[in-house]
């Protein structure tokens, strides 16, 4: 019927998307080369594992922010989600006496609340992301100042140690395999359910799902409980590298986080992104910071060069969509 | 017709009226609270958070935000401490070069926004990364006094005149206020921000260059986080480089409070004073009955909340 | 003899693929009312571009006060006093009335403040000569619709122009808005302005001008004196000669049941009383003016805009459809006339694109996508409907435009919807491409589809449909059947306002 034939290209967008597509993974494997390279402290099993640690729960983490950008929206209450699961899971277990697995399941309950929260403001409240979750923001870490008195809370079981400090075989650390497992059932769900394809459709174009009929409101609300529960995650992780809750935990990760998210190739204005760019983008930054710290760079200088890498990204990311 | 005029300034009257209830409250609570010295005290910590909002409340009224100002602030007077101690400026002149960087930094995220068309949350959120970065960085994370200018503390903490209690930051703040009204309300500046902030496309074909304006606006907000940081590092004797981020939230937050709208071309001068005023209020007022800083926090968060909900409520009556 | 403001002589422009004006000619006279008038797509848009400079033309000359002038963008025409008012009025709604009028040309005190006052006195003059009652100091966006015509005006005014272009002023106002309108149209043309009024209801044209010009598929047709012109012979100059239309060779269908109907449906002011039917392998056409409500009718029936009261009926079942989802699950797709911002998702694969509103089909053990029969799915569509891409994992982005209304189309017989409405669906697509797409639709109609299309293009209309609804301001005003639809029927009942009003003629 059709004269024209189909070519077996799997690739659509031409050579440019590919490239951009694909370049964060090239500049990460160009960067680790350079630093194994010029540094010996860098290259060692030890050091790289460490890295590998160190971004698995941001990881994690960025992979719960990287639905709400999916679908053009933004959550600022990540930080706060961070602390208050910190703050609440060290107390129920520390002052209340829980059994840590009742608290794990509370607070992840409570953080998905947060994202119900968020998601109802955004969706049925019609309030800009941006303000509903920066406003949730603030009054979620009153909340948990208010529990905490502004206080770390210490003395969780050594045993919950292994969630932040574990290894598997000896060799591999317990927080990248769990970073991996939950990288590949998220991916599976992008790639392989109605619902991950709707993320997509959603931040795409909103107008066009809802008359495809999409449920649109439902998608919308959905990508802010699993950032919340994702960031939930991530926080009992870091959690448990110290054995405390704390506070503070969360508060510079907000940077980090849409820092690894756009640095993975997600698009800010949504509809656009992968999984595993958000895990190279997290890996990617995590090296720069070891580098730093290893060259004895001031970490300060960090944050400088975070921002600027923030904004380069985004500007390559817009000039790419223009044609 | 009349009746749109009398809405604004009945809107403004409804925060006002707040402002005075909050305080009639605390004063009725606490005794000490309407004291000359808590009142004074309540003015001088507006200065700060005042001046800061002013500025944003430009950002905000192009339909824009910064999210830098707090980390400018911190910036702008680092810097000037660095220009006086380290480089041997005379100290005018390294207040002057404390308002250059500010200006400088808006002036960066301008061009990120309006040339480099970057959405301002992030071009703002990268500059505030980068000003704190720099603040940590240049003064190794440790306060930069201005003990060897005499006087500098005397720029906020003098008192006006000689009057006792009555500094200097309110009438540096005064002036700070009436800059701020005039450029909103009596020059081209002011009006092209509220014309971009309601319909950018249509300033655009009236000839008028969106861009050039849009990263003065940015300009100005970086100025005015200067001004904000000279009063702060002149209360403190220092400036302080890890203070800063956080600030943007309650600035916003008055600018909200006090009428301006998120979705850009409306917004008020005055509104944002008194919206700065109550924050401070409640502040001090709820620290004054013993509430922990912690519930201070939630009650800002909600008074924000109740804010940006009374712009939509707006936004929708008009819609309708 | 009045004096001449603007002639334009031969003018001709083209877009790719297009000749938009061929040899047009046009002449405005001071102190005259000129209603350009024509169907949709005869160029009166263009032509007027041209003249503010929006638009550079091919060929031709125009002249100002008999003397050649060159336009090469907005700033010239206005700076030769020639400014157009929009249909969608360019205002900024927080700025006061003054502030609009002089936006970009304040006036200012020692070059740094402003003067308001001054503005606002300037503005109130111009509203005392145009005797409206508008304050210059409450913001345009507390004003009525008609008020802010009113504010351009007086912009237009302010520019000293002497040649006012008018695009459907009327479109969004009352009857007593109109007059109201039209009297300070009066007054500017004692005062000696050429006004340029493009329209389509030709009983307003009666009313107000003094000369119509008609243009017709890019060309000029004819100019007409308003006092001796009859509104059938200005009818059948904007359709012209009766062209031979090729008429599908599908007959109606007999006897088929109902597929949809549609009873009293109202939604604001766009959709007003509408019923209709149709029937399972019937092309329905629904005809009518830009602006008769034919969309809003669309979208009300799929949801996508609340619904005020009124019926629908899907293979006789009453349904009651309130979102899209509930009317994609009763089988009614629509297929939107800006398909880039409600059809597509271009940044997305054509496959995807494909398989959006009908996920469930795809699915292995009821969760897991299976991208295998997705792609099976787009092979089988891709052939049906010859979708020119080259692999189905193209960005919907990089197909041409009669490509990508194939995709939105795959998409919904993907989902097996039965009930298809296409808005304009050969809006942006070549003449080859629209063939194809009159092809599918036949095809479509005899494997028992019901199919409902709007349309601007009377030669589209005809040949595709067995039966024409036409629509006027929210109103259908007609129904023709088979032999009996041919343009110069369908245009009388899209312009029936007039035609009522003029009854008597």
């Amino acid at each position: 019927m059709s004269e024209y034939k189909l070519k077996s290209k799997r690739y659509g967008g031409g050579f440019r998307a590919f490239f951009f597509d694909w370049m964060i993974l090239i500049l990460f494997v160009a960067l680790v080369i350079i630093c194994c390279v010029s540094n010996a402290q860098f290259r060692t099993m030890n050091n790289i594992m460490n890295v590998l640690r160190q971004a698995s729960f941001i990881s994690i983490i960025a992979m719960g922010e990287f639905f709400v950008i999916l679908t053009g929206q933004m959550d600022m209450s990540i930080t706060s989600t961070i602390g208050m699961t910190s703050i609440f899971f060290a107390g129920f277990v520390v002052n209340n006496g829980m059994p840590m697995g009742i608290a794990l399941v509370l607070v992840l309950l409570m953080s998905a609340v947060v994202g119900l929260i968020n998601g109802v403001l955004t969706v049925y409240g019609k309030m800009p992301s941006f303000i509903a979750t920066l406003v949730v923001m603030n009054v979620l870490k009153g909340l948990y100042y208010i529990y905490s008195r502004g206080l770390p809370i210490s003395g969780l079981p050594s045993s919950f140690n292994y969630l932040g400090a574990g290894y598997v075989f000896n060799i591999v650390p317990f927080p990248v395999v769990m970073m991996l497992v939950i990288a590949v059932i998220l991916w599976a769900m992008t790639k392989y359910t109605a619902v991950g394809r709707a993320f997509y459709a959603v931040g795409g174009n909103a107008e066009a799902s809802r008359l495809s009929g999409i449920n649109t409101r439902f998608v919308g609300i959905l990508a802010f409980v699993l950032c919340g529960v994702l960031s939930s995650v991530g926080a009992l992780g870091l959690t448990a590298r110290s054995l405390s809750g704390n506070v503070s935990i969360g508060e510079e990760l907000l940077f980090d986080v849409m820092t690894i998210v756009v640095l993975g190739g997600t698009s800010l204005t949504g509809g656009r992104g992968k999984i595993f760019g958000v895990v190279i983008g997290a890996l990617f930054l995590q090296v720069i910071s070891n580098y730093m710290v290893l060259m004895s760079i001031n970490t300060y200088w960090q944050w400088v060069v975070k921002g600027i890498i923030l904004v380069a990204v985004v500007l390559i990311d817009s000039n790419t969509k223009k044609d | 017709m009349k009746s749109v005029k009398s809405k604004a300034v009945a809107q403004k009257l409804i925060i006002l009226s707040v402002l005075v209830v909050m305080f009639v409250f605390f004063a009725i609570m606490r005794s000490g609270f309407a004291s000359y010295l808590n009142v004074m005290t309540i003015a001088l910590s507006t200065c700060v958070n005042g001046l800061l909002a002013l500025g944003v409340t430009f950002c905000i009224t192009t339909a824009g935000i910064d999210l830098s100002i707090g980390t400018t602030m911190t910036f702008s007077c680092v810097m000037s401490g660095i220009a006086f101690n380290n480089w041997g400026f005379p100290i005018w002149l390294a207040i002057i070069f404390g308002f250059i960087v500010g200006g400088f930094c808006g002036l960066t995220s301008g061009f990120a926004v309006a040339k480099m068309k970057l959405p301002p949350f992030i071009a703002t959120l990268a500059m505030q990364m980068v000003t704190e970065g720099l603040s940590l960085v240049v003064s190794g994370i440790r306060p930069v006094y201005f003990t060897n200018a005499p006087g500098y503390q005397d720029i906020a903490l003098g008192g006006f005149l000689g009057i006792d209690g009555f500094y200097n930051a309110f009438v540096l703040f005064v002036v700070g206020v009436i800059i701020a009204w005039v450029l909103y309300s009596r020059t081209l500046l002011g009006r092209y921000t509220k014309a971009i902030g309601s319909n950018e496309e249509a300033a655009r074909l009236s000839g008028i260059n969106t861009e050039k304006w849009k990263m003065l606006v940015y300009m100005v907000s970086g100025l005015f986080s200067a001004f904000a940081g000279l009063i702060m590092s002149s209360r403190l004797g220092s400036a302080q480089p890890q203070l800063g981020a956080g600030y943007e939230s309650e600035a916003i937050a008055a600018a909200v409070i006090g009428g301006t709208s998120m979705s850009g071309g409306e917004g008020s001068i005055i509104g944002t004073v008194i919206g700065a005023f109550i924050i401070s209020v409640l502040t001090n007022g709820l620290r004054s009955m013993a509430v922990s800083t912690e519930w201070q926090t939630v009650v800002t968060g909600l008074v924000l909340a109740g804010a940006v909900y009374f712009d939509l409520l707006r936004k929708r009556g008009k819609a309708a | 003899m009045a004096q001449e403001l603007i002639r334009m002589e031969h003018i001709s422009k083209s877009f790719p693929g297009v000749k938009a004006l061929s040899d047009v000619s046009f002449q405005l006279n001071a102190g005259e009312v000129h209603a350009l008038v024509g169907e949709n797509g005869a160029g009166k848009s263009t032509l007027m571009k041209v003249l503010t400079g929006v638009y550079a033309k091919d060929e031709g000359r125009i002249f100002l006060h008999g003397k050649e002038v060159d336009i090469r963008g907005v700033r010239d025409s206005q700076r030769l006093g020639i400014v157009m008012i929009h249909q969608e009025l360019n205002l900024m709604n927080h700025l006061t009335v003054a502030q609009n009028i002089f936006i970009g040309r304040e006036e200012r005190r020692a070059l740094f403040f402003l003067n308001d006052a001054a503005l606002n006195r300037r503005a109130r003059e111009l509203f005392e000569r145009l005797r409206v009652d508008i304050d210059p100091t409450v913001p345009v966006g507390s004003l009525t619709v008609a008020k802010q015509q009113m504010v351009e005006i007086a912009k237009a005014l302010s520019y000293n122009s002497e040649v006012l272009i008018m695009d459907e002023p009327t479109a969004a106002l009352t009857d007593n808005e109109i007059e109201d309108l039209f009297r300070v149209i009066r007054m500017l043309r004692a005062e000696g302005k050429g006004i340029i009024h493009i329209s389509h209801r030709l009983e307003e044209l009666k009313q107000i001008s003094d000369r119509i010009t008609v243009m017709r598929d890019g060309g000029y047709v004819a100019t007409v004196d308003t006092a001796q012109a009859q509104t059938n012979q200005i009818i059948s100059m904007m359709v012209g000669r009766e062209i031979f239309i090729t008429r599908s060779e599908r007959a109606a269908p007999q006897n088929a049941p109902v597929a949809l109907e549609v009873k009293n449906l109202n939604a604001g002011r766009m959709v007003r009383d509408v019923s209709f039917k149709v029937h399972k392998g019937e092309i329905l056409g629904i005809a009518g003016l830009v602006g008769a409500g034919r969309t809003e009718t669309a979208r009300a029936i799929f949801g996508a805009d609340p619904l005020e009261s009124g019926e629908i009926f899907v293979h006789g079942q009453r349904l009651n459809i309130r979102t899209p989802k509930d009317a994609v699950r009763a089988g009614i797709a629509y297929l939107s006339e800006d398909r880039k911002r409600y059809g597509l998702m271009l940044g997305l694969s054509v496959q995807t694109n494909t398989s959006i509103a009908a996920m469930k089909r795809f699915l292995r053990a009821g969760f897991f996508l299976s991208d295998a029969r997705e792609e099976q799915n787009m092979r089988k569509m891709i052939d049906e409907l010859s979708i020119k891409t080259p692999s189905t994992h193209q960005l919907t982005r990089f197909l041409s435009g009669g490509n990508q209304q194939k995709v939105v189309l795959a998409k919904w017989l993907t989902r097996n919807c039965d009930v298809l409405i296409f808005d304009e669906p050969t809006r942006g697509i070549d003449v080859g491409a629209k063939n194809e797409i009159y092809k599918l639709l036949d095809r479509l109609a005899a494997e028992g589809k019901a199919i409902i299309m709007i349309s601007s293009e009377l030669p589209e209309i005809i040949r595709v449909s067995n039966r024409v609804v036409v629509m006027c301001e929210g109103r259908i005003t007609g129904e023709v059947k088979g032999d009996e639809i041919d343009q110069t029927t369908i245009m009388r009942y899209a312009t029936m306002r007039e035609a009522q009003a003029i009854g008597g003629e």
